[in-house]
C-alpha cells in the first residue's frame, strides 16, 4: 500500500510540471523533411557520376543539365538548391510538373509516387532517350528504372534509423547507353542485372 | 518499503531541479521562428560523400520519439531475420536467445517458459500475446505453446519486455510480456509455400496466398505438421525400460486470414482469425491404486484432443496531430481433450480495448484505455483432474493511465501511469508504475523503472484438484485450489543502459530486483474419506493452495549486437539470475518454478558468396539445482550446451533452400522436468531439409 502512496506522490509531482509552458517544438511542418533533402543531394550526385551519351553529354563547358520531376513536387523548395550550386560550367535547370512529351530533354527524370499507376508507360516512353529514371516507388527498378531510392530501417540491437539506399538496374542504364561510375555502383545497395 | 521511499525522493528532488533547467530554457527559446525553407544542412549535404549520404538519418520527428533505443524498460526484439535465418520452426525455440527468459522443452509438445524465474510447464507470471489477443489459458495459468503455431514466413517481429508490463496490459504480466506480431498483409503478397522434412523435429508444409485490391490488402494460409518421431524416456524409472519411446509423436493443421485497410497514415483496419486442430500423443504416469503393484504409476498413452478457432478486429484512427484511437475486439475458442485422463476443457474469451493518445501542451504524451473480458470456462472432470464448480465465468474490468512527460526535449522523460483492474476473484487491484530515461548523448540511454505487479488467483488457485499421486493403502495426495487465494505481488526495481558505441555496435544491459509477497505455497489440508467408481474407498490428503511464501529475485540481463562486416553479424546474449525465496511448509509442484543461475547465447549470421548463407547458434543452460522429476522427489538437471547450425542457399530467385541442424552436441538431454503426469523426456539432434518457394 505504502509503495502506491509514493507512487501517486510522484504521480502528483508529474501532473504539476505538465502545467508549464510547451517546449518549442521542433516538427516537420515547415520544413521539407530530411528524407526529400538527402534525396536531392543524391540527384545531384547522379549528375556528377553518370555519362550521358552523344548530345546530351554535360562533359562540355556551357553544359545544361535538366532534371525533372513528373507528377507530384514532394522535395518542395529543397530544389532551390540547384540555382545556388550551378556553375557557368555545369548549369543545374529544374523542370518540374514535365509531361510525357518533355521526357527527351531531361537528363534525370524523378518519377513521383503519384505517378505510380502510370510507371509502365512512363518507362517505356523514357527507355527510348538516355534518361536517368529515378523514383522512390517500391519495385522501381524491377519494372525498367535505372534508379530506385528506398528508405531502408537500419537497426542494431534497439537502436535503429532510416537511410536512404539506392537499387541501380544496369542493364537499364546500359540499354539507353549511360555510363554510371563505378563509384556510385559500389555504394548501391543493390546492382540488378 | 524504506527503499521506495527514498526512490521516490530521488526523482522528486531530481524532478525539481530539473524544473528549475526547463524555466530557464523555455526563456529564451520563446518564439520559434520560421525556418528557412533550404536550411544550412541541404548545401551541407551536397559536400558528403556518396557513403557518407546512404548514412545519414532521415527517420521522421514522430518516428523519433517513440524510440525503441529510448524506452525505460527492458525490451528486445527478435526480428524476422532472426526468425529465418535461425532456423527454428516454433514459438517457444525462438525465444531461448532472450536474455532474461527462460525456456526449457519438457517434451515434443512441452515447454516451459518463463521471465525472471519461476519456470514451470504453466509459468503464470508471463503474458503471451499474438497480435494482442491472450493465448494465456486462465484455468491453468499458463501458456499451451503446442497450441501456438504461427506461420513463421509472416511473422514481423516478436517483442519481449521483461518486468513487469503491468501498466499498459494488466494483471498476469508480473514478469513480462511477450507480443507475436504478425505482417500486415500488405507486406505479405503473392504466394509463398514451404515444404520440410526431418528426422525429429516437426515435419510439414504451409502455403500461404496474398493480394491487394485497392487499399485492402489480405492473406490466407494453412500449415500442416506432423513429428512422427519420438523422444526417449529420460531417468529411467522402475518397471520402465531403459531407453523406452516417450510416444509423443503429434500433429497439427492450422489456417487463417488477415485482412488490413490500409486507407491512409490516419486510419487502419485489421481483421484476421485462425483456426486449428491437432492430435498430440503423450506417455503418462497416471497414479493408481497400488495394492498389489508396488509401482505407484501406470504408463499409459494419452491423447490429447486439441482445436481452436480466434477472429480479431483492430480500427486504428488518428484524430489530429499526435492523438489517435485504437479499438480491438477478439474471441477466441480454445478446445482440449485428455483422452486417457478423461478430462475436457473448453475455454471461450471475449475482449474489448479501447486506447487514447494524445498530446497534451507538446509535454505529456498521455495514453488511457478501457477494457473489458469475459471468460467462460467449461470444465469435464475426472479422478485426476476436477474444477469444484466444473464450469465458470468470469468478468474483467480494467482501465489504465499514462503520461510520458517530456522534461527535456529529446533527452528526459518520465513516464507514470498506473492500471486499475477489477476481477471476479480478488476485487480491484491496483499496479502503478514510474519510469525515468534519460538520453544525454543520441547513443545512450539509461533509464530506471519501479513498478508494482499482480498475478491475480485464477480458476486454477481457486478451484482445482489435481492428484499428484496415490500411496499404498489408497491415499490419495492432491494438490486443491483455495477460494482464500490471493494475489502474487511484485514490487520491482529495474535500472538499464544501452549505447550503440558505433555504427555497427549496440549493447544493452539492465539489472533488477523484485520482491515478492503472498507467493503461492501449499499448507497440508485435513484428511477426508471419499468415494470413487474405480478407486473405490481412499483417503483423500490434500495440499492447500495458500499464498504464504515470500522472496526475492535478482538478475542481469544483457545483450550485444555487432555487424563486423557487411557479411557478418554476431549477436549475444547472457542472463544471470538468484533467487531468495522464504518458504513456508511445501510448495506444491503445480507451483514450484526453477530457473538456472546463468544462461548465455551467440550467434552469427554469415553471408557467403554464391547467396549462400551459414549461420551458428550457441547456448549455454547453467543446471536446475531444485526441479522436480514429476514425482515429488528433488533432482538436479545438469547444464547443457546446445550448437544449432544452418545452411542456406537461394538456388535462384524466388528459391531458398536450408538444411537445419539442431541440438549437434549432444545425442540426447534433459532440460526439464515434466508436468500434468507427462514422462520426463530426453531431447535429442535434429536434422531437418527445408525448401521455401516465393513467386
Amino acid at each position: 500500500m505504502r509503495s502506491i502512496l509514493y507512487i501517486l506522490v510522484m504521480l502528483l509531482g508529474g501532473c504539476v510540471f505538465a502545467l508549464f509552458p510547451a517546449i518549442a517544438d521542433d516538427d516537420d511542418a515547415g520544413k521539407i523533411a530530411k528524407e526529400y533533402q538527402v534525396k536531392v543531394a543524391f540527384l545531384y550526385n547522379f549528375v556528377k557520376f553518370i555519362e550521358w551519351p552523344g548530345d546530351k553529354s554535360l562533359a562540355h563547358p556551357n553544359a545544361t543539365a535538366n532534371i525533372c520531376i513528373m507528377g507530384d513536387n514532394p522535395f518542395g523548395a529543397a530544389l532551390d538548391i540547384f540555382k545556388r550550386v550551378s556553375t557557368p560550367q555545369l548549369t543545374l535547370n529544374v523542370k518540374t510538373g514535365v509531361s510525357q512529351n518533355d521526357i527527351s530533354s531531361c537528363h534525370i527524370l524523378y518519377v513521383s509516387k503519384s505517378e505510380e499507376a502510370n510507371v509502365s508507360s512512363i518507362l517505356s516512353q523514357a527507355s527510348r532517350y538516355s534518361v536517368v529514371t529515378v523514383s522512390g516507388i517500391k519495385g522501381f527498378v524491377d519494372a525498367g528504372g535505372v534508379i530506385e531510392m528506398v528508405k531502408v530501417e537500419k537497426s542494431i540491437g534497439l537502436f535503429s534509423k532510416d537511410k536512404i539506399n539506392l537499387r541501380i538496374n544496369m542493364r537499364a542504364a546500359e540499354a539507353v547507353n549511360l555510363r554510371i561510375d563505378a563509384q556510385l555502383l559500389e555504394i548501391a545497395a543493390e546492382v540488378v542485372k | 518499503m524504506r527503499n521506495t521511499l527514498l526512490y521516490a525522493l530521488m526523482v522528486t528532488s531530481a524532478l525539481s531541479i530539473l524544473s528549475v533547467e526547463v524555466k530557464a530554457a523555455d526563456a529564451d527559446s520563446r518564439a520559434p521562428s520560421a525556418p528557412p525553407a533550404t536550411s544550412p544542412d541541404a548545401s551541407g549535404l551536397l559536400n558528403l560523400s556518396l557513403q557518407q549520404l546512404s548514412d545519414v538519418e532521415v527517420t521522421s520527428v514522430s518516428k523519433k520519439a517513440e524510440k525503441e533505443s529510448q524506452a525505460p524498460a527492458a525490451i528486445y526484439v527478435i526480428t524476422q531475420e532472426d526468425i529465418r535465418r535461425s532456423g527454428l520452426q516454433s514459438i517457444p525455440e525462438l525465444l531461448r536467445m532472450v536474455p532474461g527468459l527462460q525456456v526449457a522443452q519438457s517434451g515434443s509438445n512441452a515447454w516451459s517458459i518463463s521471465s525472471r524465474g519461476f519456470n514451470g510447464q504453466f509459468a503464470n507470471d508471463l503474458l503471451v500475446m499474438i497480435d494482442g489477443r491472450t493465448v494465456y489459458t486462465p484455468i491453468f495459468s499458463g501458456v499451451f505453446w503446442d497450441m501456438q503455431n504461427v506461420m513463421l514466413e509472416d511473422v514481423e517481429r516478436i517483442e519481449v519486455i521483461r518486468g513487469p508490463g503491468a501498466t499498459l496490459w494488466g494483471a498476469n504480466a508480473v514478469n513480462g510480456v511477450i507480443n507475436i506480431i504478425t505482417k500486415n498483409a500488405k507486406d505479405t503478397q503473392g504466394t509463398l509455400i514451404t515444404a520440410a522434412a526431418g528426422n525429429q523435429e516437426r515435419v510439414g508444409t504451409s502455403a500461404r496466398y496474398g493480394a491487394t485490391d485497392g487499399d485492402l490488402s489480405y492473406r490466407t494460409y494453412a500449415q500442416y505438421f506432423n513429428n512422427n518421431q519420438e523422444h526417449t524416456v529420460a531417468n529411467p524409472i522402475s518397471g520402465v525400460p531403459t531407453g523406452m519411446g516417450a510416444e509423443d509423436q503429434w500433429h497439427n493443421q492450422q489456417g487463417g486470414f488477415r485482412m488490413d485497410w490500409n486507407t491512409s497514415e490516419k486510419e487502419q483496419v485489421t481483421l484476421q482469425g485462425d483456426t486449428y486442430q491437432g492430435v498430440e500423443n503423450t506417455l503418462r504416469f497416471l497414479p493408481v491404486t497400488s495394492t498389489v503393484n508396488p509401482s505407484l504409476f501406470n504408463v499409459v498413452n494419452d491423447t490429447d484432443d486439441v482445436s481452436g478457432m480466434n477472429v480479431l478486429g483492430r480500427w486504428r484512427h488518428e484524430l489530429g496531430t499526435g492523438s489517435d484511437i485504437t479499438l480491438q475486439a477478439y474471441y477466441d475458442d480454445v478446445n482440449r481433450e485428455f483422452e486417457y485422463i478423461g478430462s475436457s476443457l473448453h475455454t471461450q474469451t471475449f475482449d474489448i480495448d479501447f486506447q487514447h493518445n494524445l498530446t497534451i501542451n507538446d509535454r505529456n504524451d498521455v495514453t488511457w484505455g478501457l477494457g473489458y473480458r469475459a471468460i467462460n470456462s467449461d470444465f469435464g472432470n475426472s479422478f485426476y483432474i476436477s474444477f469444484a464448480p466444473e464450469d465458470y465465468y468470469e468478468n474483467l474490468y480494467s482501465g489504465f493511465l499514462q503520461d510520458k512527460i517530456t522534461l527535456v526535449q529529446d533527452q528526459l522523460f518520465f513516464t507514470i501511469g498506473t492500471k486499475l483492474e477489477h476481477n471476479d476473484f480478488s476485487g480491484f487491484e491496483w499496479e502503478p508504475s514510474a519510469r525515468i530515461a534519460w538520453t544525454p548523448t543520441a547513443n545512450q540511454t539509461i533509464w530506471s523503472a519501479v513498478s508494482r505487479a499482480v498475478r491475480t488467483p485464477n480458476q486454477g488457485d481457486q478451484n482445482l484438484n489435481l492428484i499428484q499421486g496415490i500411496l499404498p493403502g489408497n491415499t490419495a495426495l492432491a494438490v486443491l485450489g483455495q477460494s482464500t487465494a490471493t494475489a502474487d505481488v511484485v514490487t520491482a526495481y529495474e535500472l538499464g543502459y544501452r549505447i550503440q558505441p558505433k555504427e555497427n555496435l549496440s549493447f544493452d544491459l539492465t539489472g533488477f530486483v523484485n520482491k515478492y509477497k503472498r507467493l503461492d505455497s501449499s499448507t497440508a489440508g485435513n484428511e477426508t474419506t471419499l468415494t470413487d467408481p474405480v478407486m473405490g474407498s481412499y483417503t483423500y490428503a490434500p495440499s492447500l493452495n495458500t499464498n504464504d511464501n515470500s522472496g526475492e529475485t535478482q538478475g542481469v540481463e544483457a545483450a550485444a549486437t555487432w555487424e563486423a562486416t557487411k557479411h557478418i553479424k554476431i549477436s549475444g546474449g547472457y542472463t544471470l539470475y538468484y533467487e531468495t525465496l522464504h518458504i513456508v511448509g511445501a510448495t506444491p509442484i503445480v507451483a514450484n518454478g526453477t530457473a538456472p543461475k546463468q544462461q548465455f547465447n551467440l550467434r552469427s549470421y554469415v553471408d557467403l558468396p554464391y547467396n549462400m548463407q551459414w549461420d551458428t547458434m550457441l547456448y549455454y543452460v547453467d543446471r536446475i539445482a531444485d526441479a522436480n522429476d514429476g514425482f515429488g522427489d528433488t533432482i538436479t538437471i545438469p547444464a547443457y550446451t546446445r550448437l544449432d547450425m544452418r545452411l542456406g542457399w537461394t538456388a535462384m530467385p524466388g528459391l531458398d533452400l536450408s538444411l537445419i541442424g539442431q541440438n549437434l552436441l549432444q545425442s540426447e538431454h534433459q532440460e526439464f522436468s515434466p508436468f500434468l503426469y507427462q514422462t520426463p523426456e530426453e531431447i535429442g539432434r535434429s536434422v531437418l531439409a527445408k525448401a521455401t518457394v516465393r513467386f
